[in-house]
């Protein structure tokens, strides 16, 4: 232990600087200070006695300085050359130095890669002032949770609630931009004044909205993202005050947003399944009177900075206390002659921006964790292997006077200078994993732009890996200081039978936990992949093969009615249809496997449900050869075609058909769309099969669709079934459209094929790097037991030679060094199976049709593991087994 | 042997290192436990004016003393109230001070012999 105390101070004394000379100085002070009293006691004056004292002490400076050099000296001389002899041990094994500085390199690098991702997205707070005080409020019932806010809503929340400073508003858009360059279809957001103050936004150029600027009428003003500041308008710092034409009304630029502005796709800020990204254009809300109902549309996202000392639970409280005053003061017959029962939802913004991606995020962390455990162990095992090589080498130099802590430290620097060798390395690979990230990870993972590595990242790795590498070495070290020097000289081989039992019952421990570890990975990645192989072959209920789709979107102005919107889409189905190659033509107001597109409360004639309760429908408008396109079988009744221009009619899914009448047969039935007693009655008219309209692994559920003719939405996708080669057909689609109306942006020109690849992009790169990990996990644990059963082999021949002589056959030789291996497979997997199954409870969320107990699974792991184990074994094995015993004997 | 102990030598030092650490241990043996200004009052009186010791140059040779673990030190209260570091062989101490002693007299012996021969 003292020379631990005294590595440590010395390296206080090296690093801290001076806590050790100011010590010593005052020690000095007090000797002189003796020695003047001396000179005094024989009859100096106090000054002469000063000045004997300093004489016989001799030269202050120079005794400082050497005490110095006896702190620090030293300890670098013996630093350097514990390096030096640990680089000549690295030139003489370079194998060893590679396999254990890579390993470290890998598995470092990895990790910090995968944690600075994390730690961006998931920790790191937003860039906001006061980022924890800003929360995202979401309205709630009994049978929906948390969707996005009602206008009327938020304006009654701004007026009756204390707990917050400021309630923002943002709603989605997308607008078609021109009056510069090529018209093009932007994704942008409509926001209240008050959301950029609240976000601490220093405007680049210009300024941002007012509230003058909020009301409907006078909002025709907008702000630029920085990006598309840059890309559509060059940079131009003369932008601000131009006029530019969105949706074909001419708006005024206000300013644009700084450089560092961050704000998430809208997608990410509402629970429910929206299509929606990164808004790049802003204007004032401009709340329309059409959108003043308090039970209309609830589509805003409200964002809200608390009250200082405001905690959340108090602002849950009042909101609840809120939405329980607005349910009793809703209009009775507003509300369908039956109560709302509304709710509310107060989340962190930081914690709703990243909920679609958390439990992703965390189970590549808990992977590439566990691969940099099982890289650890690897090379703590190599470095332990390496010093039972050299026990005779230590045992000798402890013979002959060495301090067993200098060998210790040997040992040690060596395990450190890998880390730091493995250290450098996995800056590098951390480099490079990183950018393979943001180019492969779906853009579904929010504040990605926000990942870099930076220098505190590097230096992160490094104090990692120095910390990893003086780890591992530990035990090595530690069996080097106790070796014994009576063994060695009493010749007894460190190969031989006399060492060892503790050190190789070590090693096996050692490697069953790597097993049990890669057993835990292995099962995660099972369960991912099953999951993704049942999410590609699910039953969809529409034919996704050979379909070109386009989006396009009707500006207001341009197309203000039903009727003009109904006479584009008739005039593009009937050109498109007779373009070539194209066999038939889907409209709808959108895509299958793209999310929401509106959905809506089914009212039954003559139902008293609650406003909110009732079924709530995704209901599509759609032409006639919407079924056919999509080969989507009709089950009862009929579809809608052109004989139904003036009736209101629909066509609901069976699943509707069964839920929503309770088994009664619904043709003929009539209901409304929405809760406003007003709206017309839509008679259902056919039932056709389920479909996953909104998402891949969201089951059927409330679906309708009604004739584009009678209700509709700005947003027209065209899909289009094909003949040929479905990219080929785009440049036609898009000819075919412009003829119709050549201003119409046309964006998102995809086959479905890709649109279906989108949609399981996210959970593709996850397995994709759970893969990767796993399969790291599984090679690093077969290098482990391959190590363990070489060195066992080699420090048994003896053993096994007389054994071979004794009679024994080579097959039950084989046998018993594959058994060895077995057994240790078989124990890492008893700790390691229930271990996963408790990790595989946390990955419930990211599973789709597997339970996470699946037997096949975790029997597939458990086989993959032993032939691994079988396949490692079987190299020493036959070494074993080809043992001569002739040889052995003789030379011993 | 004595090989060994040029190896921490200075090249010229008034007083050989060997000597002062192996002083410094003789008196704590002898004492217990000192501050520094004891030690090198203890040594100047047995040189009775032999040794022309700068008393400062003690205090490297304490260090190096308690980095080896052979001495251990400690705050305390000098004669004239003042915080100073009182120092206490170790049992390593001890064992190394026998061995040095071993050493030394053998050396001694060894030299005195050589000497006697002179011609």
């Amino acid at each position: 232990m003292t020379a631990l105390r005294v590595a440590l101070s010395r390296v206080l004394a090296l690093l801290g600087g001076g806590w050790r000379e100011r010590d010593l100085d005052e020690e000095i002070d007090t000797h002189l200070a003796l020695l003047a009293e001396r000179y005094r006691a024989q009859g100096m004056t106090a000054v002469e006695a000063r000045a004997a004292a300093r004489r016989s002490f001799g030269g202050l400076q120079q005794i400082k300085e050497e005490c110095r050099d006896v702190l620090v000296v030293r300890w670098r001389n013996d630093l350097v050359r514990d390096v030096r002899v640990s680089f000549r041990g690295f030139r003489r094994a370079p194998g060893f130095a590679i396999a254990a500085s890579a390993t470290l390199a890998l598995g470092i690098g990895a990790a910090t890669a995968i944690f600075t991702l994390v730690n961006a997205v998931l920790l790191r707070p937003l860039t906001y002032p006061d980022p924890d005080r800003l929360v995202v409020i979401s309205e709630s019932t009994r049978v929906l949770h948390a969707f996005p806010a009602n206008a009327v809503h938020v304006e009654w929340w701004r007026r009756e609630t204390q707990s917050f400073d400021q309630i923002a508003m943002v709603g989605e858009m997308t607008v078609n931009v021109s009056g510069f360059g090529d018209p093009e279809s932007l994704p942008g957001a409509r926001a209240s004044s008050n959301l950029f103050p609240m976000l601490g936004v220093r405007m680049q150029l210009g300024r941002m909205f007012t509230a003058d600027e909020d009301p409907a009428g006078r909002d025709r003003v907008v702000v630029l993202d920085d990006r598309v500041w840059r890309t559509r308008f060059g940079a131009d710092p003369q932008v601000v005050g131009r006029t530019i034409r969105v949706d074909d009304e001419p708006y005024e630029v206000n300013g644009v947003l700084p450089r560092d502005f961050r704000f998430p796709a809208l997608r990410n800020l509402v629970s429910i399944p929206i299509p929606s990204d990164r808004p790049q254009i802003w204007k004032p809300f401009g709340l329309e009177d059409a959108e003043r109902n308090p039970i209309g549309a609830f589509n805003n996202i409200a964002i809200a900075r608390l009250k200082t000392g405001v905690g959340l639970p108090q602002a849950r409280a009042e909101m609840e206390a809120e939405q329980a005053a607005i349910s009793a003061r809703l209009p009775q017959r507003l509300a369908g002659g039956a109560l709302l029962d509304l709710h509310a939802v107060v989340e962190p913004l930081q914690s709703q921006i990243v909920e679609k991606s958390r439990a992703g995020l965390q189970v590549l962390l808990a992977a590439v964790g566990i691969v940099l455990v099982i890289g650890c162990i690897n090379v703590a095992n190599l470095l332990l292997v390496k010093s039972l090589g050299e026990q005779r080498e230590l045992g000798i130099r402890a013979a002959i006077g060495a301090d067993r802590w200098r060998l210790a430290r040997r040992v040690l620097t060596e395990s450190v200078l890998f880390g730091v060798l493995g250290g450098l390395g996995a800056i590098g690979v951390c480099y490079v994993v990183i950018r393979a990230v943001l180019v492969f990870a779906p853009d579904d993972v929010p504040r990605l732009d926000e990942v870099s590595l930076d220098v505190s990242a590097c230096a992160f790795t490094l104090a990692l890996s120095v910390a990893i590498g003086f780890t591992v070495g530990l035990m090595p070290a530690w069996r080097g200081a106790r070796v014994k020097t009576s063994d060695t000289a009493a010749g007894r081989r460190p190969g031989g039978t006399t060492t060892g039992p503790a050190a190789s019952r070590t090693r096996k421990w050692l490697v069953g936990a790597e097993v049990g570890l890669s057993a835990v990975c292995l099962v995660a990645a099972a369960l991912l992949f099953h999951s993704l192989i049942n999410l590609l072959t699910v039953e969809k209920g529409f034919d996704a093969t050979n379909m070109l789709t386009a989006a396009v979107r009707l500006p207001q102005n341009r197309y203000p009615t039903l009727q003009t919107r109904a006479a584009f889409q008739r005039a593009v189905s009937e050109r498109l249809a007779t373009v070539a190659g194209v066999s038939s033509v889907a409209l709808a107001n959108q895509l299958p496997l793209r999310g929401i597109g509106a959905s809506s409360a089914l009212s039954l004639e003559g139902t008293t449900i609650p406003l909110l309760e009732r079924p709530l429908a995704e209901v599509r408008s759609v032409n006639p050869e919407y079924f056919k396109t999509w080969g989507i079988p009709l089950k009862a009744g009929r579809l809608f075609d052109d004989s139904d221009r003036d009736r209101p009619v629909a066509v609901v899914s069976e699943y509707t058909a069964t839920h929503a009448w309770s088994g009664a047969n619904p043709i003929g039935k009539r209901m409304r769309f929405g809760g406003n007693p007003d709206a017309p009655l839509f008679e259902v008219i056919g039932v056709v099969a389920d479909i996953r309209g909104v998402s891949l692994d969201q089951a059927p559920g409330f679906a309708a669709y009604a004739p584009y003719w009678q209700r509709d939405s700005a947003f027209v996708l065209l899909a289009v079934k094909t003949s040929i080669d479905p990219p080929a057909l785009a440049p036609a689609v898009r000819a075919a459209i412009h003829e119709i109306d050549p201003d119409l942006p046309v964006s998102a020109v995809r086959t479905m094929n890709d649109v279906e690849r989108l949609a399981t992009a996210q959970r593709r790169f996850q397995l994709t790097v759970v893969l990767i990990f796993a399969g790291a996990a599984v090679l690093l644990a077969g290098l482990g037991i391959y190590g363990m059963l070489a060195y066992t082999v080699r420090q048994r021949t003896n053993e096994i030679g007389t054994r071979l002589a004794l009679g024994a056959s080579p097959r039950a030789v084989r046998r018993h060094v594959v058994n060895d291996a077995l057994r240790v497979v078989g124990a890492g997997l008893a700790v390691g199976v229930p271990l996963a199954l408790m990790a595989a409870a946390t990955l419930r969320a990211l599973l789709f049709g597997v339970a996470p107990y699946d037997p096949a699974s975790i029997a597939g792991v458990c086989v993959l593991l032993g032939v691994t184990a079988w396949l490692a074994a079987y190299i020493p094995a036959r070494r074993a087994a080809h043992i001569d015993p002739a040889l052995t004997l003789r030379c011993d | 042997m004595i090989i060994n102990m040029t190896r921490i030598m200075p090249p010229s030092a008034e007083v050989p290192y060997g000597t002062l650490d192996l002083m410094v241990l003789k008196t704590l043996a002898a004492l217990g436990p000192l501050h520094g200004y004891g030690i090198a009052r203890r040594i100047e009186q047995v040189a009775e004016g032999a040794l022309a010791l700068n008393q400062g140059t003690i205090y490297p040779a304490l260090l190096r003393l308690e980095q080896k673990g052979w001495i251990a030190s400690e705050w305390g209260a000098s004669e004239n109230n003042r915080r100073a570091r009182f120092y206490e062989i170790t049992k390593a101490g001890r064992k190394q001070l026998a061995a040095e002693v071993d050493l030394w007299e053998r050396t001694v012996a060894m030299m005195a012999r050589m000497l006697e021969d002179r011609p």
